[in-house]
C-alpha cells in the first residue's frame, strides 16, 4: 500500500513588517489510507497553516510556501502529484474534490444567504457535472446519512436555521460529497458543546469506515486525539517536537514539551493535587530564538539546547522526537541531574540510556 | 458540611422576556434561564457549576453576585436577603463578592494602565489612596505572579495567561471572600490553563476564599471544586460532592455528560458509554414535566406530566429525578479513578 499523502520537509513562512514569522518550520509525514493523523498543538503552533498550505490556500502575500513537496496520491491513481507545483485550475479539481476540509466555526464556513441544500449541490454539480435533479436527490441522501432528521426538508433550510451541531454536520455532508481521499478537518469540535461534540467525532469515525479516507484532525484538545487518532505528531512553534503512534504519545512521551502538555491538563479519571504547568510562554516566532524553541520554557534545557538546528531524533521504536536527549552523542554535554531527571519521567528509554 | 453558608440561593428564577417590535411589541416567549434554583455557598468551599451551552449557569453566576435583578427568588448574603438592601449594604456586598470574567480581551479596558485597572475599585471603595494605594498595586500585582514594573503597561502588552491573572488581580483588591469565576480559564492555551488554575488555588488557601467556579469542561471542574453542581434547561440536576459525580453520577443527564467528554487516554476509547441524540432543547419552549425526559434513557410516563422531584442521600448527594437515582446498580457510565502511582520529578 502507498500513503496517500506524503509531505516532505514544508516551510510556510508569512513575510510580515515584524519580520519572517515561520509558521511551517519543516514538517514531514506519510498519511495512510484509512488512517488518522493527529496533528496536535497550541494556538500559533502552526497547525492550521499547515492544513491550509496542502490545499494551497495560504494568502500570498504575506504568505508563501517556500520550500518542501506535497505528494498527493489519489486511490487507484498510477503515480502520485506534487501539489505544490500543480497549475491552479488542476489543484482546484482536487480541491474539495479529492482532499476536503472541515473548519472550526461552522457558522462562518456555509454561505448565510444560500440554503444548506443549495451551497451542498452546487459543490456536486461543479466537481462531478451532475445535472440539478441529481445532485439534489444526492443532497438529500448525503444530508440524511450524516443523522440530519427530516433531511427531504432540511435541506431548503438557511444555515441560521441549523444548531451548531447540525451546521458540522451539513459541513461534514459537503466534504463527503465527492468521496473525497482525505479528509482534513481543523478544530472540528471546538466551537461545539461536549455532548454534541461526541456525536461528531462518532459520525467522523462511522463516515470514515464508509468512505475510507485517510482523515487529517487538527486539534489543541488531547482527549478528542486520544478519541480517534491512530498517529500523532505534536507541534511546538512551527515544528514537529514529537511523532509517534496513539498509544506511546500517551505513555511514553519523549518530547519535554509532550510531557509537559499530558501532565498540565486535568484529567477526568485521575485525582492529582497541583497540575504541572509549563511555564513561561510560547516563542513570538518572528523573533524566534536560535536552537530548539522550547528551550527557554524547558525544564531538561541546556547549553548545546540554544544552538544549531535539532532534528527529529529517534527517541523509541515507532517514536521519534525532536530533544537533544535523545542525540546519542549530545546528550553525554548534558548535567548529570537533568539526564537523571528525564530518566526519572521515562523520557528517556531506559536501556538506551 | 460544617462550614458556614456564605451565599445562599432559594428558588431563584430569572426569566426573560423576547419581545418583537419597537411600538407595538409583540411578546414572542420567555425565556427560562434559571427555573427555581436552589443553593448554599459554604465558606471556604469551591462550588462548581457545569452545563452545556445556555443552560444557566452564566445567568445563575449574574444573580449571584446580584448583577441582575432575579423574577423571583431570593439571594441571601450571610442570611441577609441581597434585594432588601440599603445603600451601605450593597456597597459592603459588591467588595465582599468579586467576579472573574471568562474573556481577558475584553473585560480588561484598553485604554487604561494596569495600575489604574487594578487600583479602580480600590478609588471607589476609598479603601486606599497615594502611596498606600500604589503599594497595594504592586502588592496584588505580585500575588498572582506578576512583577511591578507590569503597573505601568497597558492590557496589549500582555498574554491572555497574564490578562486574566490582572483580572484576577482585580478582583482581589478589595479583599473579597467570595469570587464567582465564570469560565477563567476557557479562553487560554492548555498550558496556561494549569498556571491559572494553580494560581486560584494557591490563593483560596492563601486568602481562604470561597469559590463559585462557573464552567463547560468536566475535567477542570474535576480538578478544582469540591462540590459540583450540574445544570440543565435552567435547573440543577444533580448536586454532589467532586468525587461522586464522576464516580458515582445519578441523573441520567450527567451520565451522559461523563460519556461524552473525551478522556486522554486512548485505552478508555472503548469504554462504555451513554450517548445522547439529538440537541439540547429550546429553553423557548422546553418540554414539560422533566425537561431531560426527550432524551432520557429511563423515562417513564410520570415523567412526562409530573414536575420531577430533587432525591437527596444522607451523605448530600443529591439529584432532580425521582426514577433512576440511588438503585442499586452503578452507572456503566462513571468514571473509575486511577490513583496516580508513579510520581514525577519536577525539579
Amino acid at each position: 500500500m502507498n500513503p496517500v499523502l506524503s509531505v516532505n520537509d514544508l516551510k510556510t513562512y508569512f513575510f510580515t513588517e515584524e519580520g519572517v514569522v515561520r509558521a511551517v518550520d519543516g514538517i514531514s509525514y506519510d498519511l495512510w489510507p484509512g488512517k488518522t493523523l493527529g496533528i496536535v498543538g497550541e494556538s500559533g503552533c502552526g497547525k492550521s497553516v499547515h492544513a491550509l498550505s496542502i490545499l494551497r490556500l495560504i494568502p500570498d502575500p504575506p504568505g508563501k510556501i517556500i520550500s518542501g513537496e506535497i505528494l498527493f496520491r489519489s486511490q487507484g491513481a498510477e503515480k502520485s502529484v506534487d501539489l505544490l507545483k500543480l497549475p491552479p485550475r488542476q489543484m482546484q479539481a482536487i480541491r474539495g474534490n479529492r482532499i476536503a476540509m472541515i473548519f472550526q466555526e461552522p457558522m462562518t464556513s456555509l454561505n448565510p444567504v444560500l440554503t444548506v441544500g443549495e451551497q451542498i449541490a452546487e459543490s456536486i454539480r461543479h466537481h462531478e457535472g451532475a445535472t440539478a435533479a441529481a445532485a439534489w436527490d444526492q443532497t438529500v441522501k448525503l444530508i440524511d446519512r450524516v443523522g440530519i432528521p427530516h433531511a427531504a426538508k432540511r435541506v431548503f433550510d438557511y444555515p441560521h436555521a441549523f444548531s451548531g451541531g447540525m451546521r458540522q454536520r451539513a459541513m461534514i455532508a459537503m466534504s463527503l460529497a465527492m468521496k473525497p481521499d482525505i479528509l482534513i478537518a481543523d478544530e472540528p469540535t471546538t466551537a461545539l458543546d461536549v455532548t454534541i461534540q461526541a456525536q461528531i467525532l462518532n459520525l467522523m469515525r462511522e463516515m470514515q469506515n464508509d468512505y475510507k479516507m485517510a482523515v487529517i484532525l487538527i486539534t489543541h484538545n488531547l482527549g478528542v486525539v486520544a478519541e480517534i487518532c491512530d498517529e500523532v505528531i505534536v507541534m511546538y512553534a512551527g515544528k514537529p517536537a514529537e511523532r509517534t503512534n496513539i498509544k506511546q504519545i500517551f505513555q511514553t512521551p519523549s518530547h519535554p514539551y509532550t510531557w509537559g502538555l499530558l501532565n498540565s491538563i486535568p484529567k477526568l479519571n485521575e485525582q492529582t493535587e497541583r497540575l504541572i504547568p509549563i511555564e513561561g510562554q510560547p516563542p513570538n516566532l518572528a523573533k524566534s530564538p536560535e536552537g530548539c524553541l522550547f528551550a527557554p520554557r524547558c525544564a531538561y534545557a541546556w547549553d548545546s539546547c540554544r544552538k544549531g538546528n535539532i532534528k527529529l531524533l529517534p527517541s523509541r521504536a515507532n517514536q521519534t522526537a525532536s530533544c537533544l536527549l535523545h542525540d546519542p552523542v549530545m546528550r553525554s554535554s548534558a548535567p548529570v541531574e537533568i539526564f537523571h531527571k528525564a530518566q526519572m519521567n521515562h523520557l528517556i528509554e531506559a536501556a538506551r540510556a | 458540611m460544617n462550614s458556614e453558608i456564605i451565599l445562599q440561593a432559594k428558588n431563584l428564577k430569572k426569566y426573560f422576556i423576547l419581545s418583537k417590535g419597537v411600538i407595538r411589541k409583540k411578546i414572542l416567549g420567555t425565556v427560562k434561564a434559571v427555573d427555581g434554583v436552589n443553593l448554599d455557598i459554604h465558606e471556604g468551599e469551591t462550588l462548581g457549576i457545569v452545563g452545556e451551552t445556555g443552560c444557566g449557569k452564566s445567568t445563575l453566576g449574574r444573580l449571584i453576585m446580584g448583577l441582575e435583578t432575579p423574577t423571583e427568588g431570593a439571594v441571601l448574603f450571610k442570611g441577609r436577603d441581597l434585594w432588601s438592601s440599603d445603600k451601605a449594604q450593597w456597597k459592603n456586598f459588591r467588595s465582599q463578592v468579586q467576579i472573574v470574567f471568562q474573556d481577558p480581551f475584553s473585560s480588561l479596558n484598553p485604554r487604561m494602565k494596569i495600575k489604574d485597572v487594578i487600583a479602580e475599585p480600590l478609588i471607589i471603595h476609598q479603601t486606599a489612596r497615594g502611596g498606600e494605594m500604589q503599594e497595594r498595586v504592586n502588592e496584588l500585582l505580585n500575588l498572582v505572579g506578576l512583577a511591578s514594573h507590569h503597573a505601568e503597561r497597558y492590557p496589549h502588552e500582555f498574554s491572555g495567561g497574564q490578562r486574566q491573572r490582572i483580572g484576577i488581580a482585580r478582583a482581589l483588591a478589595l479583599n473579597p471572600k467570595v469570587i464567582v469565576c465564570d469560565e477563567p480559564v476557557s479562553a487560554l492555551d492548555v498550558s496556561i490553563q494549569a498556571q491559572v488554575l494553580n494560581l486560584l488555588d494557591h490563593l483560596q488557601k492563601k486568602l481562604r476564599l470561597t469559590y463559585l467556579f462557573i464552567s463547560h469542561d468536566l475535567s477542570v471542574v474535576k480538578h478544582i471544586a469540591t462540590r459540583v453542581a450540574v445544570m440543565y434547561l435552567g435547573r440543577i440536576v444533580e448536586l454532589a460532592p467532586s468525587r461522586e459525580v464522576f464516580t458515582n453520577p445519578q441523573h441520567p443527564y450527567t451520565e451522559a455528560l461523563l460519556s461524552s467528554c473525551p478522556i486522554p487516554d486512548p485505552g478508555l476509547r472503548e469504554r462504555p458509554r451513554i450517548l445522547l441524540t439529538g440537541d439540547v432543547p429550546s429553553p423557548l419552549n422546553p418540554p414539560t414535566g422533566c425537561y431531560f425526559h426527550p432524551r432520557c434513557r429511563f423515562v417513564q410516563e410520570s415523567c412526562r406530566k409530573d414536575e420531577p422531584a430533587w432525591v437527596e442521600t444522607a451523605s448530600g448527594h443529591g439529584a432532580l429525578c425521582p426514577i433512576a437515582p440511588f438503585s442499586n446498580q452503578p452507572s456503566p457510565a462513571a468514571i473509575h479513578f486511577k490513583d496516580k502511582i508513579e510520581t514525577v520529578i519536577v525539579n
